[in-house]
């Protein structure tokens, strides 16, 4: 598959340029927003470890010159979030302070529910979806979702199989397939100023997602 | 991670979904940082559960308020059904607390020991009326009745009448075991207002026929 960076980007993102420095940001804040929310990250958190990443990678970046192999600076650039997050959960509590910068990063990691990525077209597509599902799966939406049930105990209860909620998501997604370019409104990739090359396709009536 | 470990282990929906173990989850991590493909499916996923939820929480919001709108459809009965209610709270208060305690208190009265006024009454004979003086407060009044001698019944048939006319009480007694004894009557003295009484006494064969073989008269009084 292509890669992501090439040395262009790099080259411009040293030297300032404020089209790919937008959308570094932006690419990579989204990023580094669903690693720390995924692991019951709070808002001031998300900010923390994205301004704290990106000024060290910007730093050893403009310092070395660049990365021997440009197109794994999407690597290099998790290896710095991952490490500051895990500065900044040992200073959480005592619990976070066991671990090193380089053990598993798991406070209370769960499902990735970020309220802000929520549309009133998307929901009303995923109605109609509802609708279809049976009343068993719909119950079990229901105590998940809106009693907040764990999902263990929900399956049990049910008598429904642990990947039923991944059917069913996998469902919506093939169902909104070929509306899917509209949930990529406002990804950080379709940025007006500069893109990689890997990136530039997915503008083109989500000629990509369609892939999915 | 390789880019078709992610796809076939399905990878970007287990990440959103809070599914993969510590190990694999931040090897993806790593590898959807540099894949775009990848970051774009964990985005899409992201996209797609907080909708999914919140499809479902609106869903709800809705079943829930539409329920409480049934509910309110009858409220005009609920004026009515409050009423009902107090109604109901106020009698078995009273019955709780006013009612069935003064019952106990009465029966517990009545089926302590305790000694009755008793009278011997005498069969009218010349007109003159029997004077009885009840204290004040009896609960009973023993009355004791002379049979008249001749044939013996099987059983008495008593009629307390007040003033002659109004019944009082009715009283069916067996016949005394010893000949010649008195029949015996016990009568809730509370219920015996002052005033002149009359006592029928019938006799009551083998066959239920009822003959008056006595009449006494008495005045109670109270004192």
């Amino acid at each position: 598959m292509d890669a992501a960076f090439d040395r262009e980007y790099l080259e411009r993102l040293i030297a300032r340029d404020p089209a790919v420095e937008e959308h570094f940001v932006r690419h990579f804040g989204e990023l580094i927003r669903m690693v720390v929310m995924a692991r019951a990250g709070s808002r001031r958190l998300v900010e923390d470890v994205r301004q704290e990443t990106f000024l060290r990678v910007l730093e050893i970046l403009r310092k070395q010159g660049g990365l021997d192999r440009p197109e794994r600076l999407g690597s290099f650039v998790y290896s710095v979030c991952r490490r500051v997050l895990a500065e900044q959960l040992r200073q959480q509590g005592p619990a976070a302070q066991s671990r090193g910068p380089d053990g598993p990063l798991d406070p209370g990691y769960r499902m990735l529910i970020d309220e802000r990525l929520v549309r009133q077209e998307h929901k009303r597509r995923l109605e109609r979806l509802l609708e279809e599902l049976s009343p068993v799966e719909r119950k079990a939406l229901r105590m998940v979702f809106w009693e907040d049930r764990d999902r263990a105990e929900v399956c049990a209860e049910l008598g429904l199989s642990q990947d039923y909620l991944r059917v069913i998501l996998c469902r919506a997604k093939a169902r909104l397939r070929s509306s899917f370019s509209a949930l990529e409104k406002g990804f950080p990739s379709k940025s007006r100023g500069y893109r990689p090359q890997a990136l530039r396709g997915e503008t083109s009536g989500g000629s990509k997602i369609t892939e999915l | 991670m390789e880019h078709r470990e992610a796809v076939e282990i399905q990878a970007a929906e287990r990440y959103v979904l809070g599914e993969l173990p510590a190990g694999q989850r931040e090897a993806f991590e790593e590898h959807f940082f540099d894949c775009p493909e990848c970051s774009r499916q964990v985005r899409s996923c992201a996209v797609l559960l907080a909708n999914l939820r919140a499809a479902v929480s609106e869903q709800a919001e809705r079943e829930s308020w539409s329920r409480a709108q049934r509910l309110l459809a009858w409220r005009p009965l609920l004026p009515a059904a409050l009423a009902a209610c107090l109604l109901l709270a106020i009698a078995a208060g009273y019955l709780g607390f006013i009612a069935l305690p003064s019952l106990k208190r009465q029966i517990a009265a009545r089926t302590a020991p305790q000694a009755y006024p008793a009278v011997f009454l005498r069969p009218l004979v010349r007109g003159e009326e029997q004077a009885i003086r009840v204290p004040r407060g009896a609960q009973f009044l023993g009355l004791w009745l002379d049979v008249p001698p001749g044939a013996a019944y099987r059983a008495y048939h008593c009629e307390l009448l007040r003033d002659a006319e109004s019944p009082v009480a009715v009283i069916q007694a067996p016949a005394p075991a010893q000949p010649g004894a008195p029949l015996n009557l016990l009568l809730d003295a509370s219920r015996l207002a002052p005033g002149r009484y009359v006592l029928l006494l019938r006799g009551q064969d083998s066959e239920g026929a009822r003959r008056q073989i006595a009449r006494f008269s008495f005045l109670i009084q109270l004192e």
